[in-house]
């Protein structure tokens, strides 16, 4: 029992809610893209034409999957240089964000202490 | 004559620690695809999720706790945190659901194929970007625990085992 209230029921509860988060963003994101997929579609259309007129239709083809495939080999390549430069990037955004509010922290703490009446001491 | 038993059971604060220690490396390394390489990271990505709902169920209690007390007389800074939280785990939500909706190499090699849409794309780079800096302002608001915690179970021997050491 304790087990379906503390962990169960939560977590179907988080699901839930990122399902909302969801289903609000997919039509928000999808009707952003439809305008750029028919913009996609036009130039694809003039791409085929002008590729077609050129004649190199094939072989550029072949060209740009051999392209993809070298990519997508470099890009699954584990590197530790940029495992750390991406880790370093990280620090530096946490940093700054961090930062600024313990910053803003410091200032509303230092000005919810000055609201407090001052005492004798203090006006003295 | 009777030995104390020493507790070897962790504590809830103790789990959390370790937890949240857990995430932060995984959110690091997660974030860092360009050395993990992208298979990984869309793997890692996925797999992401469990520690993240562990994270969130853990604190369910003091969730609900401050959305009841929400529109009554509360302290700003558990506010803040509060609205913080539901913003993080918005952004969490966009990030890992756009992240599997452009993956290259996970779904495809579970021959689930998927066409990659340029707008999700965008919105996968500029939310995990932004989610980082947001969970610097989370830890930022966090420090205090974050850091007594740590001082008092990673940095420091437990006061409690010295004194049971001492008896036996």
């Amino acid at each position: 029992m304790k087990l379906v209230k503390e962990w169960l029921i939560p977590t179907l509860i988080v699901f839930l809610l990122a399902g909302v988060v969801i289903a609000v963003a997919v039509p928000l994101v999808n009707g952003t893209s439809d305008e750029g997929d028919r913009f996609e579609e036009r130039r694809e259309e003039r791409g085929s034409f002008d590729r077609e007129r050129d004649g190199e239709h094939g072989e550029r083809e072949d060209d740009e999957r051999a392209e993809r495939e070298g990519g997508r080999e470099e890009r699954d390549a584990f590197s530790f240089g940029g495992l750390m430069g991406g880790i370093v990037k990280q620090v530096m955004l946490m940093g700054i964000g961090g930062g600024i509010t313990l910053l803003i922290l410091a200032i509303i703490r230092q000005f919810s202490h000055r609201k407090t009446p001052p005492t004798q001491t203090d006006t003295a | 004559m009777n030995r104390p038993q020493r507790n070897l059971q962790p504590s809830k604060t103790q789990v959390r620690l370790y937890l949240d220690l857990v995430l932060f490396v995984l959110f690091l390394v997660t974030n860092a695809p360009q050395g993990t390489g992208i298979l990984f990271h869309e793997w890692i990505g996925i797999a992401f999720i469990i520690p993240i709902v562990v994270h969130v169920v853990m604190d369910w209690q003091w969730l609900v706790s401050v959305t009841q007390r929400l529109f009554r007389k509360l302290n700003g800074e558990t506010r803040f945190n509060h609205f913080w939280d539901i913003l993080l785990f918005i952004m969490m939500t966009l990030v890992t659901f756009s992240g599997v909706i452009v993956s290259h190499s996970a779904l495809p090699s579970l021959g689930i194929p998927i066409q990659v849409d340029h707008a999700w794309v965008e919105l996968h780079e500029a939310t995990a970007n932004l989610l980082i800096i947001m969970v610097g302002i989370h830890l930022a608001m966090h420090l205090k625990w974050i850091v007594s915690t740590m001082k008092r179970y990673l940095f420091q021997t437990n006061a409690r085992t010295v004194v049971v050491e001492a008896q036996r």
